[in-house]
C-alpha cells in the first residue's frame, strides 16, 4: 500500500514534469509575431517606411512585386476596366473587403474620411470587393466613401491572397508605395492614428 | 504533519501550474488576435446525414470566436437525379447590420436542413452529392469567404457524412490578377464558390 505523502509527493512531481513540458511546448509553439505585437513593431521602427506590417496569417511567400501589383485591373461600377498601373506615383491604399463582411464596413469610413484629408497629398484609396457588382453598387449608394470600388466577387480574395493573405480573410489593407513597393499591410481593423502615421511616413516626394 | 502540509501545498502549486501552462498552450481558447486564426475547414466544421427520405440535415460545429451568418447558407445539388429545395435554419441571434438591416448569427452550432427531391420513381441511383456554402467571420474582426463543402450521401442511409474536397478545388478563375512573370488571365487563382 501507497503511503498518502508518497502518493502526493509523485503526484506533485508529475503535475511539475507536465508544466513544465505544457510551457516549453507554448515556447517553442508561440509564433514570434505573436510574442512581440507587431502593431507596435510597425510604427516605432524608424525604417517604417519600409516596415511590413505582416500577421501571421499572411504567407511569407507572397508574389507581391510591382510588376504584378500595376498589371491587376479590375471593372469598376460603370462597366469599365481601370489598371492599377493608373496609380504608380501615388501612395495606393488597397482594402479588400466585402458587404458580408461587417468589420470590413466598419472601417471603410475611416478610410473615407482619409481620401479626403489625403488626396492632396497623393494618396489614392481603392477598395476591391470580394462580392457581386449589385450588393457593391448598393452599398456605395447608401454608404459612399470618396474612393473607387470595383466589385470582383471571384478575383478579389484571389488577389488578396497573391498579396500575402493566405486565408482570405477579409478585411486586408496593403499600401504599396509610389514605384510599387508593400510597406504596409494589414489582416483585420486598422487603427487609424497608426494608420495615419503609415501613410504620412510613405507619402510621394 | 508539518511535512503533509508542505507537499499539499507543492501539490497544489503544480495544480496552479498546469492550469496556467495549458492556457498559455491557447487549448481551446477563442482566437485573441488574427494570427490565431483558424483555416475555414476547422473554424466551420459540417457534417450531414439523410433524416429522412427527403431531408437532409447539416450539422455545423463552430468553433469558439467564430459565427455563422444564418442567410449565407446555399446548397446545390450536383447530381442530377435529384433536386435540392431551399435551405431552413432556424432564428439566430439577431443584429442590426448597416447594409443588411437585420442579420442573423450562429454561434458553437447549427443544424440546418436541406430538403432534397429525387427525380424519377424509377430511377435507382441513391447516392447524391451537394455543394453546400456557407460564410462565417471571427470575433477579432474578420471574415471568412464562402466556405463551400461538397458532401456525397446515400438515400436511404442514416450515416454521418463529412465534407470532400471541393469539385473545383485548384481550377483558375476568370480573374484579371497576371501572374508576376506572365501578365494575362490565363493562370488565374481558383474560383470562389
Amino acid at each position: 500500500m501507497i503511503r498518502p505523502k508518497l502518493a502526493i509527493a509523485m503526484a506533485a512531481a508529475l503535475m511539475f514534469l507536465l508544466a513544465a513540458v505544457a510551457i516549453t511546448i507554448s515556447y517553442v509553439t508561440t509564433p514570434k509575431s505573436k510574442q512581440v505585437k507587431l502593431e507596435a513593431v510597425g510604427i516605432a521602427n524608424t525604417q517604417a517606411a519600409r516596415t511590413r506590417e505582416h500577421s501571421a496569417s499572411a504567407d511569407a511567400s507572397t508574389d507581391a512585386t510591382p510588376g504584378v501589383i500595376y498589371a491587376a485591373s479590375f471593372t469598376d461600377l460603370d462597366g469599365k476596366s481601370q489598371s492599377l498601373g493608373q496609380w504608380q506615383k501615388k501612395l495606393l491604399v488597397i482594402n479588400f473587403w466585402a458587404t458580408w463582411c461587417a468589420p470590413c464596413k466598419e472601417e471603410m469610413p475611416i478610410f473615407a474620411k482619409l481620401q479626403q484629408n489625403f488626396v492632396s497629398s497623393g494618396v489614392q484609396f481603392i477598395g476591391i470587393a470580394a462580392d457581386s457588382k449589385l450588393n457593391v453598387a448598393n452599398f456605395a449608394q447608401r454608404s459612399p466613401v470618396g474612393y473607387p470600388l470595383y466589385p470582383d466577387e471571384s478575383g478579389a480574395i484571389a488577389f488578396s491572397k497573391r498579396l500575402g493573405n493566405r486565408l482570405g480573410l477579409l478585411p486586408h489593407t496593403v499600401v504599396v508605395a509610389p514605384g510599387g513597393e508593400v510597406v504596409y499591410t494589414k489582416l483585420g481593423l486598422v487603427v487609424e492614428d497608426d494608420f495615419v502615421a503609415i501613410l504620412r511616413q510613405n507619402l510621394p516626394k | 504533519m508539518f511535512r503533509l502540509r508542505v507537499f499539499k501545498l507543492f501539490f497544489l502549486l503544480s495544480v496552479l501550474l498546469v492550469l496556467v501552462s495549458l492556457t498559455s498552450l491557447n487549448i481551446g481558447a477563442a482566437p485573441s488576435t488574427a494570427d490565431d486564426l483558424l483555416p475555414a475547414e476547422d473554424a466551420f466544421k459540417v457534417s450531414a446525414r439523410f433524416k429522412d427520405a427527403k431531408t437532409i440535415e447539416l450539422n455545423y460545429q463552430i468553433a469558439d470566436g467564430y459565427y455563422m451568418y444564418r442567410k449565407r447558407f446555399r446548397a446545390a445539388s450536383e447530381t442530377p437525379q435529384f433536386k435540392t429545395g431551399k435551405i431552413a435554419a432556424p432564428i439566430g441571434l439577431v443584429k442590426q447590420d448597416a447594409t443588411f438591416g437585420r442579420v442573423e448569427t450562429y454561434r458553437k452550432s447549427v443544424r440546418v436542413l436541406l430538403p432534397v427531391t429525387k427525380l424519377g420513381v424509377k430511377s435507382d441511383d441513391k447516392m447524391i452529392k451537394v455543394a453546400v456554402t456557407s460564410q462565417g467571420c471571427a470575433d477579432v474582426g474578420v471574415c471568412y469567404p464562402p466556405l463551400r463543402h461538397d458532401l456525397v450521401l446515400q438515400l436511404g442511409s442514416g450515416d454521418v457524412v463529412t465534407p470532400t474536397l471541393p469539385a473545383d478545388a485548384g481550377k483558375p478563375s476568370s480573374s484579371q490578377m497576371p501572374t508576376a512573370s506572365t501578365p494575362s488571365i490565363a493562370d488565374m487563382v481558383k474560383k470562389a464558390p
